[in-house]
């Protein structure tokens, strides 16, 4: 039998399961991608690395990958139920697993950022281009607008020009004079260290060849079958339009909740990121004593705070599993609960130039692009409807119901509904999620079944 | 406060709208009491099959009602609640499987019943093109169908409300007492009183008959179903088979609908059902045994949902031989949808005149109470 099975081989992911073997546990490490790395050193094998952070995700790769523990690649989770008991399933032949522990060390996903129009051609997330550039080397050969708030937009920009692309400008949506809040913050930011984003922020603040258009209020994506002109307001009620054919949008990223929340655990709100969360003790455990999170997957911190919330998981579950007494387990923690305090004040200068902005969702937004449910529809179904939570307008307009299980639309629904009736987004919740949580196939599941 | 009514539904479910419905109809003033909210689960998690195919000897002239109101159902709830008549076929995969089915469906049209025939290979190959080559024949019920729940819900939901119902979601059921011919209700803070009730709390409901002293034993039933991304149409009938657990359709929207009762995870107290996976795999494994072209479809969803199960598998439908004034309407173990429609009808006749012309002696409570006597036909048949 395994120790433990770690879900996501990114740096929350590879650290602990390094340090999970150190501890004398065995490990089981699943990944969806083809090697490992997770989001921010996707395909750090093939790559040169720039910076001394991609430095440092190159040698956990290279450590990981010396380890020799168990390792699937793409291998996609996409159950997991008490016991605990966990279901992949890679080249097509699914297979259940039954760990000791699980770890859920599964990333961030961008923050949705839903206005009229995102669904047209020509408007891409910024995760989605910056996949393609760091794994395929694609650069868009057309002149791009980004739209948006938070650091990846504009570590974006700055890893686009690089590589040679075009930006033309940015629709700020981060609220007019939030730098001056953040400067305050800077201090601790520096000593922390994310290069790159500063890199980012000054190359913006001294180039003079890119247009930027700040306090975006609304926007709209205009064009036939693809995306021809983006509208806007500000807050100062300016109204203008611009003509592209590539727009990528970022809005910060939040917790991937679809494996914590699949698998039972308890989540609450974080009201200063908009998000909900997993609720964990200071090991990194949550509500279901057999499973532990870590990473940006448990709350956002970077890279850096990935690791050490990694390396505390993996101490937190030799405690629990006995290896280690628990005045074991509080040393070990105490330098590495130390280095995340210190990640935190990063993320207080992130969270002051970046604060979660709600932009306006007009009526005729596409809130739930797999069944094309607009923000209208959601809204009259809640109408006069006090009981009606995002469970039930899911079943009143279909809104959730497609393949991307309101990864896209999830958060939206728990905004109307708090628009409609108020209460706290505690109280309203996120839809549930049904299995799968990644995609399989009628045959893949019908590989479990050992026909007794 | 004490809120008054003529009559009191506990449960809103399909078969607590209906039931409702229907005594608004006939000028009652009625509250509906619901702890989560309408159709949270068994009616919101339904296959929404419409099948007389295969019921049992006492369901059956309750179903063959309800079946005519089906074909009909927009007279009844202003909207065809996405039903079409599209047939149940049940198909057999052995020569003995066929010979088998044919000899009942020849004891069934014996006793008068028209609603199945016998189709040979070439007629299944027509109802269902894509079927695996092995399969030889089955039984089909033509006007038999299926419906979309969700808008089945939205309509009786429509309809109760605009006869008069006063719905109460989040309310749900604490206790019961009775005062002389009145019935006390609590939920949580609030208090209710009616002299009429009926018990259509699903999964729940042999608490509520236990609330109002009747011990009804009952089992719980938590079925699972597998939704796929959408494909060009392919099929029209629903599909079960012989010896397999499966129910097979493609709904108007074009997704692939499978089910047929492999059982999930539940847990009352938390009012909660969740899949397992390794039950799923073998509707899975049915579903590409019968349909091979499925097998690379992506699943979009799968999930369970709970209701109370009888030990004859037969629904209960009648009045409490206990107490006056309380109807039961529970126990539908997995296929209750189809009866919705007629049994609000007998939930108010009974009520209000004691009997009704349609035949559910076969539904009766009593026959699974504590220490009644086993009527010996209905014990057969379990
Ligand atoms: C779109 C996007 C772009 C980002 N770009 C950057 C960047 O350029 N620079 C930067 O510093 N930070 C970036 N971040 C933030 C970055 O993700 C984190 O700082 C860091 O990667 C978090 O590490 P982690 O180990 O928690 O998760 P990740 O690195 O995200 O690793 C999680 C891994 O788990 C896999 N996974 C998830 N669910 C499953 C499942 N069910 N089955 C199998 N595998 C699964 C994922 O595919 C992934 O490989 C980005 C985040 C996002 C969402
Ligand atoms: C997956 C699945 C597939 C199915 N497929 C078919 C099919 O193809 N054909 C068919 O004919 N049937 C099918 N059925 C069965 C059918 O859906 C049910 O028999 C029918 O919906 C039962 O309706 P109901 O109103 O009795 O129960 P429910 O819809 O479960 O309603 C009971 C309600 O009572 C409420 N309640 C419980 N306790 C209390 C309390 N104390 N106070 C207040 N309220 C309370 C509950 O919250 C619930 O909403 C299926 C069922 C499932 C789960």
């Amino acid at each position: 039998m395994i120790d433990v099975a770690i879900v996501g081989a990114g740096p929350a992911g590879m650290t602990a399961a390094l340090e999970l073997q150190k501890l004398g546990l065995s490990t089981t490490v699943i990944d969806d991608q083809p090697a490992p790395g997770g989001r921010i050193f996707a395909n750090i094998e093939q790559r040169p690395a720039h910076g001394a952070e991609d430095r440092s995700g190159a040698a956990l790769v290279r450590r990981f990958r010396q380890m020799g523990g168990d390792y699937r690649p793409a291998s996609e989770v996409w159950q997991i139920e008490p016991g605990p008991r966990l279901f992949l399933s890679s080249s097509g032949q699914a297979q259940m697993i039954e760990p000791r522990f699980i770890l859920m060390a599964t990333g961030a996903q961008e923050r949705p950022m839903p206005f009229p129009g995102w669904q047209l051609p020509g408007v891409m997330t910024v995760g989605a281009a910056q996949i393609l550039l760091k794994t395929a080397r694609q650069i868009p050969d057309k002149p791009v607008w980004l739209a948006g708030s938070g650091p990846l937009l504009l570590l974006y920009m700055h890893q686009l020009i690089a590589a040679g692309g075009m930006v033309e400008g940015i629709l700020d949506t981060s609220p007019s004079g939030r730098i001056i809040t953040a400067a305050r913050a800077l201090p601790g930011a520096i000593t922390y260290g994310w290069r790159d984003l500063l890199r980012g922020l000054a190359w913006q603040w001294q180039s003079r060849s890119i247009k930027v258009v700040r306090g975006i209020t609304s926007l709209q994506a205009r064009g036939g079958d693809k995306l021809s002109h983006v509208t806007y307001s500000t807050d100062d009620g300016q109204i203008g339009e611009i003509a592209t054919e590539l727009l990528f949008i970022h809005d910060g990223v939040v917790p991937g909740l679809h494996g914590t929340i699949a698998a039972g655990c308890d989540h609450r709100w974080n009201e200063a990121e908009q998000c909900f969360e997993p609720i964990l003790d200071t090991f990194g455990r949550t509500s279901v004593e057999t499973i532990f999170a870590a990473g940006d997957g448990a709350t956002i911190g970077g890279a850096r705070a990935a690791t050490l919330s990694g390396r505390l998981a993996a101490i937190g579950i030799a405690r629990a599993a006995g290896t280690m007494s628990s005045e074991q387990a509080e040393t070990a923690a105490k330098p590495v609960r130390r280095g995340l305090a210190k990640a935190a004040r990063f993320r207080h200068f992130v969270d002051a130039l970046y604060p979660p902005v709600k932009m306006a969702l007009p009526d005729e937004t596409i809130t739930c692009r797999c069944e094309e449910v607009t923000a209208r529809d959601i809204r009259a179904a809640l109408k006069n409807e006090a009981h009606l939570g995002p469970d039930g307008i899911k079943i009143a307009t279909r809104a959730g119901m497609g393949p991307c299980q309101g990864r896209q639309c999830g958060a939206s629904l728990t905004r109307l509904v708090r628009e409609a009736h108020g209460g706290a987004p505690d109280a309203i919740g996120f839809l549930r999620i049904r299995p799968p949580l990644k995609p399989l196939t009628l045959g893949e599941l019908a590989t479990l079944d050992s026909g007794i | 406060m004490t809120e008054t009514a003529d009559a009191i539904i506990i449960g809103g479910g399909l078969h607590g709208l209906s039931a409702a419905l229907q005594l608004a109809r006939r000028g009652l003033n009625v509250l509906l009491l619901e702890r989560a909210r309408i159709g949270r689960h068994s009616s919101g998690a339904s296959a929404a099959g419409v099948r007389t195919l295969g019921r049992a000897p006492a369901e059956l002239p309750i179903s063959l009602a309800a079946m005519e109101m089906w074909h009909n159902i927009a007279d009844l709830v202003g909207d065809d609640c996405g039903f079409q008549a599209t047939g149940q076929l049940r198909v057999a995969e052995t020569q003995a499987q066929l010979e088998q089915l044919s000899a009942q469906v020849t004891q069934h049209q014996l006793r008068g019943y028209t609603n199945e025939e016998i189709v040979g290979a070439a007629e299944l190959r027509e109802l269902a093109p894509t079927i695996a080559p092995h399969c030889l024949g089955g039984v089909f019920a033509r006007r038999d169908g299926a419906a979309d729940p969700h808008r089945t819900l939205a309509a009786f939901l429509r309809s109760a409300r605009s006869a008069g119902v006063q719905i109460r979601e989040g309310a749900g059921v604490t206790s019961l007492a009775k005062r002389g011919d009145i019935w006390l209700v609590a939920a949580g803070e609030d208090r209710f009183e009616a002299p009429l009730l009926v018990n259509a709390a699903g999964a729940w409901a042999g608490q509520i008959a236990a609330m109002a002293g009747d011990d009804i034993p009952i089992g719980t039933k938590a079925s699972m179903m597998i939704v796929t991304e959408r494909i060009a149409p392919m099929l029209k009938p629903t599909v079960s088979a012989v010896g397999r657990m499966l129910s097979f359709k493609q709904t108007l929207q074009g997704t692939i609908l499978i089910g047929g009762g492999q059982q999930g995870r539940f847990d009352l107290v938390r009012e909660s059902a969740d899949v397992d996976a390794r039950a799923l795999a073998k509707s899975a494994a049915a579903a590409v045994a019968l349909f091979p072209g499925v097998e690379r479809l992506r699943i979009v969803r799968t999930w369970s949902g709970l209701e109370a199960a009888t030990q004859d598998h037969i629904a209960i439908a009648g009045l409490s031989p206990s107490t006056s004034g309380l109807m039961h309407l529970f126990g539908f173990t997995g296929h209750g949808f189809q009866l919705v429609p007629a049994l609000g009808i007998v939930t108010a006749d009974m009520l209000l005149d004691g009997a009704t012309c349609f035949d559910v002696a076969g539904l009766r409570p009593d026959r699974l109470m504590h220490g009644a006597a086993r009527d010996p036909l209905l014990a057969k048949q379990a």
